[in-house]
């Protein structure tokens, strides 16, 4: 049974002092999840941004691409500085087997990220 | 059978990916058709096939490009077979029996040594 995706956003601030948003999932993150992943996305500002994966255990490849979306419009479209933290290894490395590793940081926790942006 | 939770997660991502396209693709979404998963241990491997009825692969999909989908080039979907191949020792399309068409999948115990 697919675990609804939930999309929390909340602010932090870099190792640099830079504000940072970040856009915290819950549940699974599939074809389903297209629209609030992307609505919470659109309501955001700032120019740097992290997706914090720790309340997601399950990601498929309609929920990468959803992902590989955001990313485009963030990094190209908006020249935002994307980082992802949180993943499980398993996801980490499916996140990097499929290259999104060369677009956004990928940390293992929320500290690590602010630090690398 | 003693696969180690990093192997099991790729089995379960493949899996996932395989009934998927099994659904989407195979079944067309027709919620009257069914997918079955066969599982089938061997002594030092473990054979999954997922079935449905659709008419199966033909040729293989080119290998994702992240750098072709970050610049707009590429649909950012298409993963899921390049998943499936990545994460298991062994992926083959099959057409039949007729009406139906099935991925094999194949997981071997000796991948615990790498």
């Amino acid at each position: 049974m697919q675990a609804p995706t939930k999309v929390a956003t909340r602010t932090a601030t870099a190792a640099s002092g830079a504000p940072v948003t970040i856009l915290a999932f819950a549940g699974d993150i599939a074809s389903t999840s297209k629209e609030p992943i992307l609505e919470a996305y659109g309501a955001t500002d700032g120019q740097k941004l992290l997706l914090d994966f720790s309340g997601t255990e399950y990601v498929n490849s309609s929920g990468i691409a959803i992902i590989i979306q955001l990313l485009l419009d963030a990094t190209k479209t908006g020249g935002r500085t994307v980082g992802i933290f949180g993943l499980t290894p398993h996801f980490q490395k499916v996140f990097t087997m499929v290259g999104i590793g060369k677009y956004a940081t990928l940390s293992p926790n929320e500290a690590a990220a602010l630090a690398a942006l | 059978m003693g696969f180690s939770p990093d192997r099991i997660e790729d089995l379960k991502t493949a899996v996932a990916e395989a009934c998927i396209n099994a659904i989407e693709h195979g079944n067309q979404m027709n919620d009257t058709l069914s997918v079955a998963v066969i599982l089938s241990p061997g002594e030092d491997h473990l054979e999954i096939k997922v079935i449905d009825d659709g008419a199966g692969i033909i040729g293989q999909p080119a290998t994702p490009d992240i750098d072709r989908k970050m610049a707009g080039e590429e649909d950012p979907r298409g993963m899921g077979i390049f998943l499936i191949q990545s994460l298991v020792d062994e992926a083959e399309w099959h057409q039949g029996p007729p009406g139906k068409s099935f991925v094999r999948l194949v997981i071997r115990l000796d991948k615990e040594k790498n």
